[in-house]
């Protein structure tokens, strides 16, 4: 199997826009049916199901908290936060041909704005990617941020 | 006479104890350094050797395992005052500071001190009186939580948990072993608010079905759209859903008080009892107890429970939520999660979820809980208006049968209770 670099780099890209746009649905449909977003809540955790993480969703919990962006009544979206993301350091890491997924690593710098407030993040993010004709489709995307651990406060987008 | 004298009536506080940083350093002495706080589980140090650092009122705490006891020790040198063991947790066989390389046993006691003949006759020399880490002057145990006190005088320990120890007893009865463990982690939420506002919520049942429609009542529209009428529905869907229960589903769980500052909502329903049920554990627990003591168990479901002012529990989903106060508008609150002992995994990543789902400070549950909580401390400048009303249901209240009141789920009574010990501590000289 051989992917191009350069179209893996795009397709995070256009993810990361998707993201800035706050085009939740055109963004969740790069999804796998059974495909997973997921930040952990400590660095290296392996197993989201016995350890907590600050997020972890399967396509039901995505619809809802995408169904709730456009709720007025969720109090903490008042003011509307508005954040960006830049990707960078992308390398294919492992391929699979057999299941025709490939395992991307990146590095991501990113910023939620709110309310005269601004949370910056960093973190390392993997992708499990399906690649399906000329593009993909996302099976895992884990966001690890750098301080996943730490005492922190709200978190209202996806990274 | 306090600075705090005139500040909590009957039926109302005046805005200035949740504003008033003078105020919160008077806690931190006559509240959180004055009766029981919560430090931890004994599961966390399972063996010798096992500490975790641990805090109490902003101050530096160390509980360790020694010849199977529980030692909690100030993390401080008595030397020069550094800590002695950075935050986190491990296994040691002493401890030694960073600074001038003093070490010390587990129970705290010096051990080495290099040159040590030059504090020959004074206090830290190593037979001197202060030469060893100070131990907290009170440590008690209940069901494996242990709690601390760091006056000298500490309220009676099992008469200070009454009414809401059977909510400890209960959460621990759930393992078929009778055994609860830590695992699964830690979340740690900053709150940009007053810690009472954070306690006073737990208990607000007039709160969900408003603040939580945008999380719990989209949740329910999703399910809608994917289940039948009847269908099983997964997990999520189950802990997110009845969050937005009905005003009546509230008012019927009714709401319990204690002296002390404790108390719990629900009894027999709350918003926890109608999870599937996981044949594997109800077969455990029918084996451990009998299916009589089972049925029995179970039948306690109770909502938040408030062991004032430092540890908030769910029995029934096995996960705290513990106080941390650190500023006048700071308050950190940690969420742990527990194993019930002989119970399926399935249990437990039913609390995991729980706790991904609404104690993250990325879920949809907590943000608007928080929200809230900044619009008071933000509301409570205004300072034409001074006081905040606790009157609901006021006088409806009934003795209940452990020593505390009983009343309709949507009543007051647990602020009001509350502010009644607040004010008894905050007036005692310290």
């Amino acid at each position: 199997m051989s992917v191009d670099l350069r179209k893996v780099e795009d397709f995070l890209v256009h993810e990361a826009r998707l993201l800035d746009a706050r085009d939740w649905a055109a963004w969740d449909a790069l999804f796998t049916p059974d495909g997973i977003y997921w930040m952990p809540a400590a660095p290296g955790q392996d197993d989201p199901l016995r350890h907590v993480s600050l997020i972890y969703e399967n396509a039901l919990l995505r619809e809802i908290r995408i169904r709730r962006f456009a709720d007025t009544s969720a109090f903490s979206l008042q003011g509307g936060p508005r954040g960006w993301r830049i990707v960078a350091n992308v390398r294919i890491d492992a391929r699979d041909a057999e299941a025709n997924t490939i395992t991307v690593s990146s590095r991501l710098m990113a910023a939620e704005y709110q309310r005269d407030r601004t949370t910056r993040f960093e973190g390392f993010v993997t992708h499990r990617l399906v690649t399906e004709g000329d593009s993909f489709r996302i099976a895992l995307k884990r966001v690890e941020l750098l301080d996943c651990d730490a005492m922190r406060g709200d978190i209202n987008l996806y990274l | 006479m306090s600075i705090t004298t005139g500040l909590v009536e009957d039926d109302r506080v005046h805005r200035s104890v949740y504003t008033d940083p003078a105020i919160f350093e008077l806690e931190m002495q006559n509240i959180f350094g004055a009766t029981w706080i919560y430090v931890g589980h004994e599961s966390q140090v399972p063996n010798d050797g096992d500490f975790i650092t641990a805090s109490i009122a902003r101050q530096p705490l160390l509980m360790v395992r020694d010849k199977g006891e529980i030692h909690l020790l100030y993390n401080r040198c008595p030397h020069k005052g550094a800590q002695v063991v950075p935050e986190g947790q491990g296994n040691a066989r002493m401890f030694r500071c960073a600074y001038h390389g003093w070490i010390f046993q587990r129970d705290g006691a010096v051990r080495t001190i290099p040159l040590d003949d030059g504090y020959e006759g004074t206090c830290i020399g190593k037979h001197g009186p202060d030469a060893s880490m100070t131990r907290v002057a009170n440590v008690a145990s209940y069901r494996g939580f242990v709690f601390a006190c760091l006056a000298d005088e500490a309220p009676p320990f099992q008469e200070w948990l009454k009414g809401v120890d059977s909510s400890i007893d209960n959460m621990a009865d759930r393992s078929p072993e009778g055994e609860l463990e830590v695992t699964g982690g830690v979340l740690r939420y900053m709150h940009r608010c007053n810690w009472k506002i954070f306690l006073e919520n737990l208990n607000d049942l007039m709160h969900p079905m408003v603040t939580h429609m945008s999380s719990s009542g989209t949740a329910r529209s999703v399910a809608n759209r994917h289940f039948g009428k009847g269908e099983k529905l997964p997990a999520a869907i189950e802990i997110l859903g009845p969050f937005t229960s009905n005003y009546e589903f509230f008012e019927d769980m009714g709401i319990h008080a204690f002296p002390g500052g404790h108390s719990y909502s629900g009894g027999t329903v709350s918003i926890h009892s109608r999870y599937s049920e996981i044949d594997a554990y109800n077969d455990a627990m029918n084996a451990a107890y009998g299916e009589a003591r089972a049925r029995e168990i179970f039948s306690m479901n109770r909502h938040n429970t408030i062991v004032y002012p430092s540890l908030t529990l769910k029995g029934p989903i096995q996960t705290i939520r513990v106080i941390k106060p650190i500023a006048v508008d700071r308050t950190l609150v940690e969420s742990w999660t527990f194993r019930m002992k002989g119970a399926p995994d399935e249990l437990l990543e039913r609390s995991i979820l729980y706790c991904n789902l609404i104690n993250s400070s990325a879920n949809l549950v907590g943000p608007d809980d928080h929200e809230a909580y900044q619009r008071i401390q933000t509301g409570l400048m205004a300072d034409r208006i001074e006081w905040v009303n606790m009157q609901r249901h006021m006088g409806k209240e009934q003795p209940n049968a452990d020593g505390g009141w009983s009343a309709m789920g949507t009543s007051d009574l647990v602020f009001r209770n509350q502010y009644r010990t607040w004010a008894a501590y905050m007036e005692t000289a310290a």
